[in-house]
């Protein structure tokens, strides 16, 4: 292969520099993996075998879908994964538009007013309204008990919009004349030369803003009362467990998770977040670095 | 240029459509807090319901059940469900703070009722205590004590009472050790390090304990009340009363003996050391394993869990055990309401929906409203047969949290025993008979001071140092001492004995 060709050319001290490096890089790639294999394993594991081997087991022996199917046959698993999935679309596409269109304006250095806006953003990130403030915000707005209220208090993110407003100034200045010596307006820069060149920024912060929608919990709590409109997170974490206690002190006789059961609702609720991040990668990396390296 | 103002046009559809479902919103937010002075006696009421989370069926998905309740009293019915433990405290405190509160209110602690009922957020209810006394049939009048706040009135019926756990022992490992059920400490003592050091399981390795706990790596007590218990400290939260004084028991020297003897198990290898870690499911997990030879748990574990035993050991086999007896007595944990239910002080302005949640929590604490919100409506979803439940073909409920009032006993033990089948329900009076014996907690009943969340950290920290043997024993004044002067122990217990005689509950 590749590698092992390389290895030949290079002097002994560096092969026993890569091999160390490489071991090392591979130990920490397996302590990162180990849990996720161990929650997969555990989730097709009969409760039995668990219970047997004291709780601790690399691959079942025998493997069963109980747990799966107990979660996809409950009555609101299929709405709440619908909700989930339609406010981390909705959300996302949201987030997206309005945080281009504020950080776009912001990375022109001519805007009038700019650094008290970009000050008044910075101040967000250290000093927040609190829980009760945005809990009354939300409801005078009439957004309680709507999808809206899971979208919209968090519809742009402060960091992320410094992350792309450091990204569009990084942008050549001479692309954006260019632009506009060839009779293009503020839009048409923003959709001909600017958002083609920003790919990788939008595919990064698209994945922070899917993933912070998709676990959505707190909110979902605090402003929907109405149980159809669960997002996936707050249904899990009902059959889960928290009830399960107070239930059990109350003597009603609940079915109590399984481990099993358990690891198979973090299975269920990471799957879609981890399909997307193989596509997303290779943007994602470069768009982080992109937006660090000048502040 | 064309497609500039494509973007734009969408760009703006967007903020607009933003803006649209803002106000599409109202609609729905507005059935929560409908509030309509119309004095008309027959009109429809909404009654709204925060309440905790749960995992079975809401009302809401039972549509006639709902249906069949709302009719009943001509209400709206809404229950909104707002997360449980740690959350629900803090939603329910973000909803009270901005003015949104539910006619009912349900609270999982004493802590927070109390409070929200300083602050007037509730109705004082000692009015209506004459109609609803079903509520409080067979409590002991501690408990309804217990319910008041110190100005003396009374903010909230009491949901249901903790159990007191049953103490479970392995009949099979008592009989391959020809020993007999354990009745006094020393006797405890005697059987568990048999447990643990003569191979009960008979497979020749030294691997079993006598007994573990389910410390989460704060309390000492979890899993082992009856331990403690027999010491006269069956809880971490445990208080006596002494010339007049509530005094805490941890910091008495019945604790002290308590530990010596915790100290010896921990020492011998008699008490599995990882007590102090474990979750309440690892322990659960140890006894069906076959780790653990006594175990405390409810009444139900060995019928919910009957399965699983077996199909690791055929021959094992749990039987309840007698209350351990030691020098302060016996006992297994305290007795205090589990949950509170209470009424927005708003509603004070509508004595027509008043009236209707009045009739409706009345009608909840009888015989028929039991059944209902443990069974479902008679004839159709169950029907009675010598007083014992029969499912129809169609069984509804339990709808749990709906609201359970009253004296739920026997619904409770025949769902039990519909679940889990009839050898439950002796086993069930059984542990009701147990909880009526213990000691009401006189600290689940009172406002905690300030400082109580320090005092205990430091005292819990202490109190498994000298557990393990961290810390000798010898310390043990010192200790005291440091909670006295730095912590403000007695401080503390001088307010809880003044909120305390407040409400009546000591002399």
């Amino acid at each position: 292969m590749v590698k092992e060709k390389s290895i030949r050319t290079i002097a002994s001290g560096d092969f026993i520099f890569q091999f160390v490096n490489n071991t090392f890089m591979l130990a920490i790639c397996a302590i990162s993996i180990f849990p996720f294999f161990y929650v997969i394993s555990v989730s097709l594991t009969p409760t039995v075998d668990y219970v047997r081997n004291g709780g601790f087991l690399v691959v079942p022996r025998n493997i069963t879908f109980e747990a799966y199917q107990f979660i996809l046959e409950d009555r609101l698993i299929p709405r709440a994964f619908l909700i989930s999935v339609i406010v981390t679309l909705v959300g996302t596409a949201i987030s997206l538009v309005s945080t281009i269109l504020m950080a776009y304006p912001l990375s022109v250095k001519t805007l009038l007013g700019r650094n008290v806006i970009v000050f008044g953003v910075v101040f967000t990130m250290m000093f927040s309204g609190g829980m009760i403030p945005t809990y009354i915000v939300v409801k005078q707005l009439g957004l309680l008990n709507t999808i809206g209220s899971l979208v919209f208090p968090a519809m742009i993110n402060a960091f992320n919009l410094i992350l792309t407003k450091t990204f569009f100034e990084n942008l050549p200045e001479e692309m954006v004349e260019a632009a506009k010596i060839d009779g293009c307006n503020d839009w048409g820069i923003l959709a001909h030369v600017v958002i083609p060149l920003s790919k990788a920024i939008m595919a990064t912060i698209g994945l922070f803003y899917a993933v912070s929608y998709w676990n959505i919990y707190f909110q979902a709590l605090l402003y929907i009362s109405d149980p159809k409109l669960f997002p996936l997170q707050v249904v899990l974490q009902n059959l889960l467990n928290g009830v399960q206690e107070l239930e059990e002190q109350m003597e009603l006789i609940v079915e109590v998770p399984t481990e099993a059961f358990k690891m198979a609702t973090i299975v269920v609720s990471i799957i879609p977040m981890m399909c997307m991040y193989p596509w997303l990668q290779k943007y994602f990396t470069k768009g982080v670095m992109l937006g660090a390296v000048k502040g | 240029m064309k497609k500039t103002y494509g973007l734009m046009l969408l760009t703006s559809v967007l903020l607009f459509s933003t803006v649209l479902a803002a106000c599409g919103g109202n609609k729905t937010s507005k059935n929560e807090n409908s509030e309509t002075a119309d004095d008309d006696q027959s009109r429809k009421v909404a009654v709204t319901y925060y309440r905790i989370s749960q995992s079975q069926k809401t009302i809401e998905e039972l549509s006639e059940f709902k249906q069949f309740l709302e009719d009943k009293f001509n209400v709206d019915w809404v229950t909104i469900p707002l997360g449980t433990g740690a959350q629900y405290t803090q939603t329910i405190n973000t909803r009270f703070a901005s003015g949104d509160i539910a006619d009912i209110v349900m609270y999982q602690d004493a802590l927070q009722y109390k409070t929200h009922a300083q602050q007037g957020y509730l109705l004082p209810l000692d009015e209506y205590l004459d109609e609803l006394k079903d509520v409080y049939t067979g409590l002991p009048d501690e408990l309804i004590q217990a319910s008041r706040i110190s100005d003396g009135h009374v903010y909230g019926l009491p949901m249901r009472q903790l159990v007191a756990t049953t103490v479970w022992i392995r009949q099979d490992w008592l009989d391959a050790l020809h020993l007999s059920a354990p009745k006094t400490v020393d006797e405890l003592y005697e059987v568990a390090k048999a447990f643990a050091l003569n191979d009960p399981d008979g497979n020749g390795k030294q691997d079993t304990f006598g007994l573990s706990g389910w410390g989460q790596g704060q309390d000492v007590f979890n899993g082992l009340g009856y331990v403690y218990g027999a010491f006269g400290i069956p809880e971490l939260y445990s208080m006596y009363v002494e010339n007049g004084n509530a005094k805490f028991g941890i910091t008495s020297s019945r604790m002290k003996e308590a530990l010596t003897f915790i100290n010896r198990l921990v020492k011998e290898k008699i008490l599995d050391p990882e007590f102090f870690l474990n979750k309440v499911t690892d322990t659960d997990q140890k006894a069906i394993q076959g780790i653990i030879g006594i175990h405390q748990r409810q009444y139900a574990f060995e019928a919910q869990n009957r399965a699983k035993i077996r199909e690791i050991n055929p021959n094992a086999k749990w039987v309840p055990l007698e209350p351990i007896t030691g020098p302060y007595g016996s006992g297994t944990g305290l007795l205090k309401n589990a949950a509170y239910i209470s009424l927005s002080a708003k509603l004070k302005d509508d004595p027509v929906k008043l009236a209707r949640i009045i009739e409706m929590i009345k009608w909840f604490s009888t015989e028929e409203g039991i059944f209902y919100a443990n069974f479902g409506i008679q004839g159709k979803h169950f029907t009675l047969e010598n007083g014992k439940v029969k499912p129809t073909d169609t069984p509804g409920g339990p709808l749990y949290y709906t609201l359970f009032l009253g004296q739920q006993a026997e619904a409770f033990k025949q769902s039990a025993m519909l679940a889990l089948g009839d050898d439950v329900g002796p086993l069930y009076d059984r542990e009701q008979a147990l909880l009526r014996k213990q000691p009401v907690s006189i600290y689940d009943a009172v406002v905690p001071p300030a400082g109580t969340a320090d005092l205990f950290k430091f005292v819990n920290e202490n109190l498994a140092a000298f557990a393990f043997g961290d810390k000798p024993l010898t310390e043990w004044d010192n200790f005291i001492k440091e909670a006295e002067s730095r912590f403000n122990l007695r401080g503390i217990e001088n307010d809880i004995t003044n909120q305390a005689k407040a409400i009546g509950l000591i002399q």
